[in-house]
């Protein structure tokens, strides 16, 4: 048993059918935090400023790296929030479909 | 890879294809961002920020649905009678890494079995050359084909699932998450195969050979499984409700946690059978003989256990509420914190039965022998024990032996003297 199918039981003895969701769920985030977050964590530590929001981004000069680092950086934030809520809910509309289909 | 139905394909696949779309949805939503910034010159209001994350969220959503319900489309229709009709093209189709997902080892069905298939008769209605022109065809689209998935590349054989795998050669085949649903696999050989989480519900798997399949939390529900030879197989987990397992030599399986509630388990061999925590309730054991198995955390409520051997057995924490253990031998049986309430085990034969803190109040326990069994905590309450043979038992007071022997229960002449002094 590899260990994709130990966590697959383990959150199947967990939470039944609904486990595999939650693990499908996890992965994406693991999966989004390492694409998205963590190349803009790195990216903070580097410039050494904290970007919060797209205002504070035009605040930083058009000359220098900062202004855009920050829009990859905020966008990015946008990003991984949209891309997991959207797949979270596309997952249980798909299972609600199914489940519709094959009650 | 195709994206297939992900209930179909392996997790390892499944992660694989997770990632790839993930990669592919977060470019896309990505470059919508990336244009809404370079539209509001880089300063968006709150509304179009509010705007683009809700149309973002549902273009995701949208997109995760459609590729989680879709199933691969076949471009090319095959003819279906042309595919497995000579000796050279069974051979070239045995070496395509056919069925399942995450394996090259399989193979296609074995016309060798004693059983004739489906196969054999065709083979003898298509030997010309137009048509041997078209199977090269059918098969070079095969050995092409962007599936792993059984349905589909059985589709692309032009295979008929309600009987083209009867009597197959399946074993050591590698179909985890298949969807098998209502599959002729009567006969087949399964040996050593992984079905885990397979789709087999309402499947014929009568006279096949199962021995150490995998078929963990795979669902047979209604699946006839009749004369099957299932031994060592592991079926931990799986849905047996309703499957008829009728005759079934069911040696060393493990069934933990399984459900088997309403199949029929007329005639089973369960010797050296795992169910623990497994689901039995109203299942029809009668004269069963289910020494060595391991019930503990059983469900068998509602269960007809009469006349079954149990003896030594281990229903420690097992339900059998309601049960019939009318006459049955549960000679030094572990039934540590079971649930007897309302069980009828009248002319049981308990001795030296482990019931510490087991539950019987209401249980009708009428010529039941529980001589030697340990009684320590056993709520006895509302047993009806008229007749019952006590004796010797560790956790009985003075005061419950008179209690009881009040009931009709009969102690041994040097007990009972004890017990009314």
């Amino acid at each position: 048993m590899n260990v994709l199918e130990f966590v697959d039981q383990v959150f199947y003895g967990l939470m039944g059918q609904l486990g595999r969701t939650v693990y499908g769920s996890i992965q994406d985030a693991i999966a989004i935090g390492i694409i998205l977050k963590l190349p803009g964590l790195i990216g903070e530590i580097i410039i050494g400023k904290d970007f919060s929001g797209f205002d504070i981004c035009l605040q930083e000069s058009p000359w220098g790296v900062s202004r855009y680092a920050c829009f990859i950086i905020v966008a990015s934030d946008f990003l991984l929030w949209i891309v997991l809520a959207g797949r979270i809910i596309g997952r249980f509309w798909a299972d609600l479909k199914d489940l519709k289909n094959n009650p | 890879m195709t994206l297939v139905n992900r209930k179909q394909i392996s997790l390892y696949e499944e992660a694989e294809a997770g990632l790839n779309s993930l990669v592919k949805q977060t470019a896309q939503v990505g470059v919508g961002l990336l244009g809404m910034l370079l539209l509001t010159g880089g300063n968006p209001p709150a509304l179009t920020v509010g705007l683009s994350v809700v149309g973002g969220i549902a273009f995701v959503a949208w997109s995760e649905e459609k590729r989680l319900t879709k199933f691969y489309a076949r471009q090319t229709q095959l003819i279906h009678n042309s595919v497995i009709a000579t000796e050279t093209t069974q051979s070239e189709l045995k070496h395509h890494p056919v069925i399942a997902s995450g394996t090259k080892q399989s193979q296609i069905p074995n016309t060798s079995e004693s059983e004739p298939t489906k196969f054999e008769g065709r083979q003898s209605q298509l030997p010309n050359s137009s048509e041997s022109e078209s199977l090269a065809n059918d098969i070079k689209q095969i050995l092409e084909a962007d599936t792993d998935n059984l349905s589909e590349l059985m589709k692309q054989a032009g295979l008929n699932p309600d009987e083209d795998l009867a009597g197959a050669d399946l074993s050591s085949v590698k179909a985890v998450g298949c969807k098998l649903s209502r599959f002729n696999l009567s006969g087949a050989n399964l040996d050593h195969a992984d079905l885990s989480r397979a789709d087999l519900s309402s499947a014929n798997l009568s006279n096949a050979k199962l021995a150490n399949i995998k078929l963990c939390r795979a669902d047979l529900s209604g699946a006839n499984l009749r004369g099957v030879y299932l031994i060592f197989a592991n079926l931990s987990g799986a849905n047996l409700s309703g499957a008829n397992l009728s005759g079934v030599n069911l040696i060393g399986v493990n069934l933990s946690g399984a459900n088997l509630s309403g199949a029929n388990l007329s005639g089973v061999n369960l010797i050296g059978v795992n169910l623990s925590g497994a689901n039995l309730s109203g299942v029809s054991l009668s004269g069963v003989s289910l020494s060595g198995v391991n019930l503990s955390g059983a469900n068998l409520s509602g269960a007809n256990l009469s006349g079954a051997k149990l003896s030594g057995v281990n229903l420690s924490g097992a339900n059998l509420s309601g049960a019939n253990l009318s006459g049955a031998n549960l000679i030094f049986a572990n039934l540590m914190g079971a649930n007897l309430r309302g069980a009828n085990l009248s002319d049981a034969d308990l001795w030296s039965a482990e019931l510490s803190d087991a539950e019987l109040s209401d249980a009708e326990l009428s010529n039941a022998n529980l001589s030697h069994a340990n009684l320590t905590a056993t709520n006895l309450s509302t047993a009806k024990v008229e007749s019952a043979r006590f004796g010797n038992n560790a956790g009985l007071d003075e005061d419950a032996k008179y209690e009881l022997e009040k009931r009709g229960a009969i102690f041994p002449q040097d007990e009972r003297i004890a017990a009314m002094v």
